[in-house]
């Protein structure tokens, strides 16, 4: 494997872990509920009504 | 290795398909939705789709990335969603545009519209070279800054995309609602008709370009472009063996000279031009990865030829074992799922009916698993009764093992949806002897699916192979006796 190569595979795994933090903090935040509160109710935005 | 290609690009792009649909089909299976005229308000649905789906699909069982994005960034108690920027952020850094390829359902809509051979086909609308920087722009603007700055009184926003843009919602939400609840037929109106047009004007336009909306206007497609170049799927060119002949350009769909620009940021992962190079010039990472166990497992380092003498007995008896085994697992793990259910509503005297909804995603878990064992066990008959046939069973145990580890996940993933279900409805939060058998036996299921590779690939380790098989069996054993408990004692 090349250093480019490897300097791929480093960057990707960092944005990876920094991504799987971000999840965390979010959830800690309340986001998960509010996401769960709009997904489990008709979105009359998306569907055209309102 | 043999180095004859096998994939050509019409056999991929039918397996692509066939792909796209399974998946459609597997996290939009809320069949009651589609009767009912309803959505699924199942917990599931707090995780986030990896593709444009829509979730207010009838039959979605989790959410849409931009509709979550703008849910979360259109609340006044927040500015920014760090929880879906993070999830995008993490399937962006897996997987790329490979979503676009093969788990978004508008894109398989497209794929199947542009078979239709009714026009001249085109890859491209004229302007494409700046035309295909618009989905930044709508990505900016529509998702972004107009949910940020445009608030109402309470500081909430509107879904600004998905109200004036995404055909995805009007497709898989909005038509089959408003086609069977009469009240959402009575409210449909100017606003319905003009997410309609766009609907149907993209549609048209799909017969004739490719994918013009994951070209030229999805922005969930320009999320995942930028990590085209970083994902842990990309394309890779072997230089020695490319000639720069052109022909993986002619087989992309979104026209990119994928010789000299592997990882664009257009690019959808679909795999055609790594079928259509006549060199074999072009792999991705996971191919070379797989490639590599494969020649490292199965090649004579001595003499350099493939060793298929000894090798087909081993595998076929070890593949009928534990594929028994694993059906056994299957068959526990769908029993599980429901037992704990029903228990759960009976101690919290809500009706089962609300726990229906939570168990087609876990049983069709669980069902999936039982068929990936049972495969396996085909297999290991087959090879007892046809041992010559060597060849055919060297990938096939191989693509099993893999199925069985990924759903030993799932599996385990299937029990803490439980947990999750149970708490949000007030549950008795201590461990139970089942929970603790149903905990056992998903856990050690993932080390087990690996230990079972590793034997047969020609790793094993006897003592780890041993210990794990005693675990798995007094797992199982276990369980089997926590439901013969939670039967005949009193809850």
């Amino acid at each position: 494997m090349d250093a480019r190569e490897k300097r791929t595979r480093i960057i990707g795994w960092i944005v990876f872990v920094i991504a799987l933090t971000m999840m965390g903090i979010g959830i800690a935040r309340g986001e998960a509920s509010v996401v769960l509160t709009k997904a489990t109710s008709i979105c009359t935005q998306c569907i055209g009504i309102g | 290795m043999d180095e004859k290609k096998k994939m050509t690009p019409k056999k991929q792009s039918v397996i692509r398909t066939w792909f796209q649909a399974a998946w459609f089909v597997l996290t939009n299976s809320y069949i009651r939705g589609y009767t009912k005229g309803m959505i699924f308000a199942g917990n599931t649905k707090v995780i986030c789709f990896p593709g444009l789906n829509c979730y207010s699909c009838p039959g979605a069982l989790a959410a849409c990335p931009m509709g979550a994005l703008q849910a979360v960034m259109g609340n006044s108690s927040y500015r920014v969603s760090l929880y879906v920027f993070g999830f995008l952020g993490a399937i962006g850094a897996l997987f790329g545009r490979l979503v676009c390829g093969w788990m978004c359902p508008f894109g398989l809509f497209q794929d199947l519209l542009h078979k239709i051979p009714i026009t001249k086909k085109i890859k491209n609308l004229p302007g494409h070279k700046f035309l295909k920087y618009l989905r930044y722009v709508i990505l900016v603007i529509f998702p972004l800054l107009l949910v940020s700055i445009v608030k109402d009184l309470t500081g909430t926003s509107d879904p600004w995309f998905c109200e004036w843009i995404c055909p995805s919602g009007m497709l898989l939400g909005g038509i089959p609602l408003v086609t069977l609840n009469a009240g959402l037929r009575e409210a449909a109106a100017g606003r319905f008709i003009w997410k309609l047009a766009v609907l149907i004007v993209i549609s048209l336009m799909s017969i004739k370009v490719y994918r013009p909306f994951c070209k030229y206007l999805c922005p969930l497609g320009a999320i995942y472009g930028f990590f085209n170049p970083i994902s842990s799927y990309r394309l890779v060119i072997d230089k020695e063996k490319c000639v720069s002949c052109g022909m993986c350009q002619k087989a992309c769909g979104m026209d990119i000279k994928t010789f000299e620009n592997p990882n664009s940021m257009d690019c959808i992962r679909c795999g055609s031009c790594i079928a259509s190079c006549p060199k074999g010039a072009i792999s991705s990472t996971w191919g070379q990865k797989i490639n590599k166990v494969k020649n490292r497992c199965f090649v004579d380092e001595d003499e350099g030829t493939l060793n298929l003498t000894e090798l087909p007995k081993e595998i076929s008896k070890k593949a009928t074992f534990f594929g028994a085994i694993a059906i056994i697992s299957g068959i526990c793990g769908v029993c599980a799922t429901y037992l704990f259910a029903l228990r759960s509503a009976f101690i919290s005297k809500l009706t089962i009916e609300i726990y229906k909804d939570y168990l087609p995603t876990y049983f069709i878990l669980d069902v999936l698993l039982v068929v990936a064992a049972a495969l396996l066990l085909i297999v290991g008959i087959y090879a007892i009764a046809k041992k010559e046939d060597a060849k055919a069973l060297l990938t096939l145990p191989e693509k099993s093992i893999s199925i069985v580890i990924v759903l030993a996940i799932g599996y385990l993933i299937a029990f803490v949806g439980c947990i999750i279900d149970s708490r949000t409805y007030g549950q008795i939060m201590i461990p139970t002897t089942y929970d603790a058998a149903f905990l056992l036996t998903s856990v050690v299921a993932v080390p087990f699916s690996i230990a079972l590779k590793n034997s047969i690939l020609g790793k094993e380790n006897k003592k780890l192979w041993r210990l794990l098989s005693v675990l798995y069996v007094l797992s199982l054993l276990g369980t089997a006796l926590a439901f013969w408990l939670l039967t005949v004692l009193p809850q």
